[in-house]
């Protein structure tokens, strides 16, 4: 190796494996409300993170406490129920009785590839130097009656890479919490539109 | 030299791969990622999209497992007109589609009815666009439209201005009604932003005087 090709072949070496995130369907859209503010003042809110898929139970218990975090942050009064739990109406369960809002949440695997720098049967176990991994996570959103107010697929990619810095996890929990927030603002809103329809009206 | 050369024997598969990928690639793209929206999709698609590009799987057998992501240049850069009107005005064809169609499931009690468009958003400029999909989103139903604007008098508009969204809607369609400027012929498809934080827009019906939101 030449003196020349020094520089590159250090900065490979001090280079190291950064992940790279990339918003899909859903988590590249727009969010309009500020996560900061108090958005559900007032709301009692249900949340359910199904195992399976994704995530294990223990996952499926994490993610719930941490968007349950984000919506109490936000002043809502949140319920997290199990996903195994069969509810019965009548009975009063822990927290609110009949819930403003539901929020049920599963995640699942769509992609998963180790890329390697050679080819050949044993590339990837001699040197993979890169990961991918595309997640859909399918927001459900249901009124206290049940109606599916809102439902939406947030979609992420994350590829391993070799670089010298990340910022994933910070923006991939911006877009997820803004748009997860957003998403039940707008079926709270909906439910609010829906409830002023008094009377039959035409049709 | 001979390292170069082994680098580019060695690393060229991955590099070819990875050349397309907006995230992935060495080089970085023309494109700023944030500003492409990017959609998996199953190959059969990719191929109907994009004819040529996915490989047509060999009948020997295809041993390399391919998959596909579409992406789209947004047509407006992040940041250039407020995330609310973003969000809106991206998904605006789909909108319209989705509310023209509540709205023309009330195609029995208002059959033959021609339809008048009203929309409030903060913004008029975002207002017109909008009003503009939903007439157009209505003809391609086959249903009448007509471009005249419900007046109400100074007055009407006066006290429907000081009351509660909830319930000025419905005193503006009973009004539209009383003044004839929505007749027994008409109906009034009404688009509204209910909170400036929401980015979807609801839908209602204003006919005989009487008021329904339907999404």
């Amino acid at each position: 190796m030449s003196l020349r090709a020094l520089p590159a072949a250090l900065a490979l070496a001090l280079a190291g494996c950064v992940t790279v995130y990339q918003p899909l369907s859903g988590l590249n859209r727009p969010v309009a409300l500020d996560p900061g503010l108090a958005n559900f003042a007032d709301t009692a809110l249900v949340l359910r993170c199904l195992p399976g898929g994704a995530l294990t139970a223990e996952e499926a218990e994490t993610l719930c406490r941490k968007v349950g975090r984000l919506f109490e942050n936000q002043g809502a009064q949140v319920t997290v129920r199990s996903a195994g739990r069969v509810e019965d109406p009548d009975t009063p369960g822990e927290g609110p009785a009949r819930a403003a809002l539901s929020i049920e949440l599963r995640a699942e695997i769509v992609h998963r590839d180790a890329k390697s720098l050679i080819f050949g049967p044993l590339a990837d176990w001699i040197w993979g130097y890169s990961a991918e991994i595309t997640v859909r996570q399918e927001v459900r959103i249901r009124g206290a009656d049940g109606f599916l107010l809102a439902q939406e697929t947030l979609t992420g990619r994350f590829v391993q890479r070799l670089g010298f810095f990340s910022d994933a996890e910070e923006r991939f929990s911006r877009d997820y919490y803004g748009r997860l927030s957003q998403l039940a603002l707008d079926a709270r809103i909906r439910q609010q539109v829906l409830a002023e329809n008094a009377d039959p009206g035409p049709g | 030299m001979e390292f170069w050369l082994y680098v580019l024997l060695f690393f060229m598969p991955s590099l070819i791969e990875e050349a397309n990928d907006p995230i992935g690639a060495i080089l970085p793209s023309e494109i700023d990622p944030a500003d492409l929206e990017c959609e998996p999709i199953s190959t059969e698609a990719a191929r109907i999209l994009a004819p040529g590009q996915v490989p047509e799987p060999s009948a020997r057998g295809d041993f390399i497992e391919r998959r596909a992501v579409i992406c789209r240049e947004r047509l407006m850069a992040r940041g250039e007109r407020p995330p609310r009107d973003d969000a809106i005005l991206s998904t605006l064809n789909a909108t319209a589609a989705e509310l023209t169609g509540l709205v023309a499931a009330l195609d029995g009690p208002l059959a033959g009815r021609t339809w008048l468009v009203e929309v409030y958003h903060p913004d008029p400029r975002v207002s017109l666009k909008v009003a503009f999909a939903m007439k157009n989103a209505l003809l391609d139903r086959g249903l009448a439209v007509s471009d005249r604007a419900p007046t109400l008098a100074a007055g009407d508009v006066e006290v429907i201005g000081r009351t509660e969204p909830a319930r000025a809607w419905p005193l503006a369609c009973a009004r539209y009604a009383a003044t004839g400027s929505v007749g027994s012929g008409d109906a009034l498809m009404g688009v509204a932003l209910r909170d400036r934080r929401e980015t979807q827009l609801h839908v209602g019906v204003c006919a005989d005087g009487r008021w329904r939101w339907l999404r």
